[in-house]
């Protein structure tokens, strides 16, 4: 267990270290304590980051070049046009709409009802463009794994 | 001729103005929305502030109702919080950090653009409060229940101030997830996470710290919804509910955003001291562990904001919060060491850094204080805390903000900002802190509590929050020369080139601003300095001959050249 | 003349350090809060110490830049040794620090014996004072703010509860303060030292008439003590004239 731990790479253990310490002050604070509340919300805490550490550390099989200490990089830029979307208004629709739906939460429930348009033309273009980019970039995805770093390249929301 | 075609039909494809900016998914663009519009918050805030320290200049209520001055001070008190520090901090990283990292945008573009349009609403729907009849929300920044129960504050402002919050909230959430993917898989290859630059790492550990800490205010949000509107309890003691736990929720947030906008705020000087020092920061990796270690203890010790309610465990949060002095005097002297033996350069962005060492260490020191919670029975909810809180906060986000925007100006524009008007913004900003705050400390200590529109004329307080007010005009004319190095700079021709100051990160390496797609091409990444790398191999310099070891190595790795 | 020895020198300073920094406090007129001014004389003294090493050297640091050749100085990345020196002393200060705290904290949360109890009930925007002993009540509303007795030399106890949202009962020259929560009580004792007068004031805000909700507690010797109370006692309405209708209150807060 020690041995695999020590074998992740840093971003992992950034993750892996903050679990422990939560888990740890959790734990004393308890027992001090007794006090529900802050316990709880120190467990989850520790919770959450091993989650995100395990998560990472599954992930991590795939190659993984930026964690590579021989790798120097360098020369011209590698143009990664076909992920950087271009203009788009969808997350302007989207932002607005939850906005309006946020008011509708003091004002009322009808705003909800019209925060619904905005949104929906929002979602549907932003989903659009997300499925056109995944379709373009498929055939190169090998090529673009390289600089995910274990990401798929278009978990875009 | 065959450069400047391309440019040409660039042009011809470009959109409207204003459609470049509401449609933009360039973290650029979205980081200059995220600046200017925090900014916009900070001036009003500030303002607001101004009307409030006039309300106090004297004892006797002269100026607004104590209805407006309780608006006030919440509405203040929000907004630099939560729509100026945090969005500002998101502002400088969304520029930088995929830039730093040598990315050519952030791993989520359309949903940082999202963050944008959550934050900018978010604040604006806080606002709205004052064109409500019922007035803004007037139950402080804090919001406690049972004060903020439906019962007590049944205006729609704190109605619009609660889902104001839930927007901005969602906001940083979403903008934290982006940039720990943006930085975990976008950065270029060479680039390890012990060769990333110190801003992007405090960016790190702040976006981790979000993730953590924000889903707590929103629960506390959701509670007190549920309690205003949906006949809920939990936060009423007479049908079951707690009125401690919502002080639990929100601090276990509100004391680590105390650092999530002071965390990227020590990235930026980290940046600066280095760069106008002439030399790498010293103890690079101590630097990186020392902010993991604030950001760590942050989030053990909400309840230090409550001492005083005879309910928490006082030893446990003393302890915790004591320790937090530790990393954070770790920084400060290795800025110092950073400093030290170096060639300085004293331009405007490297005195307001400099100006951060002496101004934050009265309120890192004050804060040790009234960790102690015998001395806090004392000083808490006085305006020796108002003092402290402010002394911290503009001690980091004030002047690193400062530091960063006259620092990064010209990779954003290709412009300086005056050099002259900087010093004068500076000059100002560094007395009227000094006259602002320090007669708050004594009023504080004589016992003075916070949020009061007035106090009697036999406290003997008036002469002190006199020069207080004196001091808040004095900061509120002081930033009038950076708004005119700013509008001056816009109109002035693009002199700044690419690497004004001799830069250490990639950011310095592309064109000021830098194209759609960030770089043309990158440095070889050897180090968290690749610039400055690349700039000695160009000169021809051996960097053995100045001390420079191939990489980052273990701590210490440079001892023998201390000695000397 | 001789030069005072380097030792000499520096308690003088921390002297004189403490001295300037409990100026900014009120004098202590309770037991606990005199315990609270000796620790925070050596916080204060530790603070000008640490301020002044922060500042001094990061003013050499400054000035002795513009000493610095043309071209590159040399490339210093880290000093293990010193990073530890500037870890290791603030962690043992800090520690000390907490030591202090933790004795400070259990003197002046210690509980006496004897003496009197007070109930206090903060409401928006007044203060009941109820000694359960007697049966007197005391209560008062901004425009005649209430005001208690309490005798020189022995511990009060205090019950602190309120009836509608968070206040905060703070009597500056105690260098003390309890919020009071709502359906959560809290107790705490003070022991007054000096006779005197001694303005409070609600410290949580509380909403809009926070800052008029004031009080004051008049410490007076034993035996005026007991008269003050035997007239109270005899006259409940000399006691509620004396502080406004306690009917006022948006809810009865007296037992």
């Amino acid at each position: 267990m020690i041995e695999r731990l020590r074998r992740q790479p840093e971003e992992v253990l950034f993750f892996a270290r903050s679990a422990a310490f939560a888990l740890v002050v959790a734990t004393v604070y308890w027992f001090v304590s007794y006090e529900p509340a802050g316990t709880t919300l120190l467990g989850l805490f520790g919770v959450a980051s091993a989650f995100a550490a395990i998560l990472l550390a599954r992930g991590q099989r795939r190659a993984a070049p930026a964690t590579d200490p021989e790798a120097i990089g360098g020369g011209p830029f590698a143009d990664e046009s076909g992920r950087v979307p271009t203009q788009t208004f969808a997350p302007l629709q989207v932002g607005s709409g939850l906005a309006i739906a946020g008011l509708g939460l003091v004002f009322g429930p009808w705003l909800i009802l019209a925060a619904l348009l905005p949104i929906a033309l929002g979602a549907v273009t932003w989903l659009g463009s997300v499925g056109a980019e995944l379709e373009a970039t498929e055939h190169s995805d090998t090529a673009l794994a390289d600089g995910m770093a274990g990401l798929p390249p278009s978990v875009d929301g | 001729m065959s450069a400047s075609a391309p440019a040409v039909a660039i042009r011809r494809t470009e959109p409207p103005a204003l459609v470049a900016w509401l449609a933009t998914t360039d973290h650029k663009r979205i980081g200059v929305l995220y600046m200017v519009t925090a900014f916009g918050f900070f001036l009003l805030a500030g303002l607001m502030a101004m009307v409030m320290r006039s309300e106090l200049a004297q004892p006797g209520q002269q100026i607004v109702s104590a209805q407006t001055y309780d608006q006030l001070f919440t509405i203040h008190g929000t907004l630099m919080m939560l729509f100026f520090a945090t969005p500002l901090a998101i502002g400088f990283a969304n520029y930088i950090v995929p830039l730093q990292i040598g990315a050519a945008d952030m791993a989520f573009p359309r949903l940082n653009a999202l963050s944008y349009w959550l934050f900018l609403f978010g604040g604006v729907i806080v606002l709205l409060g004052f064109l409500t009849t019922s007035g803004a929300a007037d139950i402080g920044w804090t919001g406690y229940a049972p004060l903020s129960e439906v019962r007590y504050s049944a205006n729609v402002g704190v109605d619009l101030w609660i889902v104001g919050l839930a927007l901005s909230g969602a906001s940083s959430i979403m903008g934290a997830v982006n940039f720990i993917a943006t930085i975990y898989a976008r950065r270029a290859p060479g680039m390890t996470m012990f060769r990333m630059p110190i801003f992007t790492w405090n960016m790190l550990v702040t976006a981790t710290m979000i993730l953590f800490a924000f889903p707590a205010i929103t629960g506390a949000l959701a509670l007190l919804y549920i309690d205003r509107h949906l006949g809920g309890s939990f936060f009423d003691a007479s049908r079951g509910g707690d009125p401690i736990i919502y002080q639990h929720l929100f601090w276990f947030f509100g004391h680590p955003e105390v650092y999530i906008v002071a965390i990227p705020f020590f990235g930026i000087v980290s940046e600066i001291f280095p760069v106008f020092s002439r030399k790498p920061l010293f103890g690079y990796r101590l630097v990186i562990l020392a902010t993991i270690l604030i950001a760590g203890l942050s989030m053990t010790v909400w309840a230090h904001h409550m001492f005083t309610t005879g309910r928490v465990n006082l030893p446990f949060f003393s302890i915790m919060s004591l320790l937090i002095a530790v990393p954070t005097g770790i920084k400060i002297f290795n800025w110092i060491a950073t400093m030290w033996g170096g060639r300085l350069s004293l331009r405007v962005p490297m005195l307001w850094a400099i100006g951060l060492i002496y101004v934050f260490t009265i309120g890192g020191i004050t804060g040790v204080i009234v960790a102690s919670p015998p001395l806090d029975y004392q000083f808490q909810d006085t305006y020796f805390v108002v003092a402290h809180l402010h002394n911290v906060i503009i001690g980091s986000t004030v002047f690193a903000g400062f530091a960063g925007i006259y620092y990064w100006f010209p990779k954003f524009t290709g412009r300086f900002l005056s050099e002259r008007l900087g010093r004068l913004h500076f000059a100002a900003w560094m007395v009227g802190f000094a006259l602002t705050f320090v007669p708050q400390y004594q009023l504080g200590a004589e016992g003075m509590p916070r949020r009061i529109v007035d106090y009697a004329v036999s406290t003997g307080w008036g002469a002190l929050n006199l020069l207080s007010t004196l001091g808040a005009f004095l900061l509120g004319l002081g930033t009038i020369p950076f708004l005119v190095a700013v509008a001056l700079a816009l109109r002035g021709p693009a002199t700044a080139g690419d690497d004004p100051w001799g830069g250490n990160s990639l950011e310095w390496a592309t064109s000021s601003p830098p194209p759609h797609h960030n770089f043309r091409r990158l440095p070889p990444i050897r180090s968290e300095r690749p610039v400055f790398d690349e700039r000695l191999a160009r000169a021809g310099i051996d960097p053995a001959a100045v001390g420079v070891e191939p990489d980052v190595g273990p701590p210490g790795a440079g001892a023998a050249d201390v000695a000397e | 003349m001789s030069m005072p020895s380097l030792a000499m020198r520096r308690t003088m300073f921390l002297a004189l350090a403490a001295l300037i920094a409990n100026g900014c406090l009120p004098v202590p007129a309770t037991q606990q809060g005199r315990q609270i001014a000796d620790l925070y004389g050596i916080f204060a003294a530790g603070s000008i110490v640490v301020a002044g090493i922060v500042w001094v050297a990061a003013s050499v640091a400054l000035l002795g830049s513009r000493r610095a050749k043309e071209g590159l100085p040399r490339q210093v990345s880290g000093n293990l040794v010193v990073e530890g020196i500037w870890t290791a002393i603030p962690l043992v200060t800090v520690l000390a620090l907490f030591a202090l705290t933790v004795a400070t904290l259990s003197g002046v949360d210690a509980r006496g014996s004897g003496g009197v109890s007070l109930h206090v009930t903060a409401f928006r925007w007044g203060w009941t004072f109820t000694y359960p002993d007697s049966g007197v009540a005391i209560s008062g509303l901004p425009e005649s703010p209430p005001e208690i007795v309490v005798p020189v030399g022995e511990p009060v106890h205090v019950t602190l509860d309120a009836t509608d949202v968070n206040h905060a009962f703070f009597v500056p020259r105690f260098l003390f303060k309890r919020d009071a929560i709502p359906g959560r009580p809290t107790t705490f004792d003070f022991l007054v030292q000096e006779a005197g007068t001694y303005p409070g004031a609600c410290a949580e805000y509380c909403g809009v008439f926070h800052a008029a909700m004031t009080f004051s507690v008049r410490a007076v010797s034993r035996p005026e003590f007991d008269s003050w109370l035997a007239s109270a006692r005899s006259s409940p309405s000399a006691a509620a004239s004396a502080g406004g209708s306690p009917s006022a209150s948006p809810s009865p807060s007296v037992p």
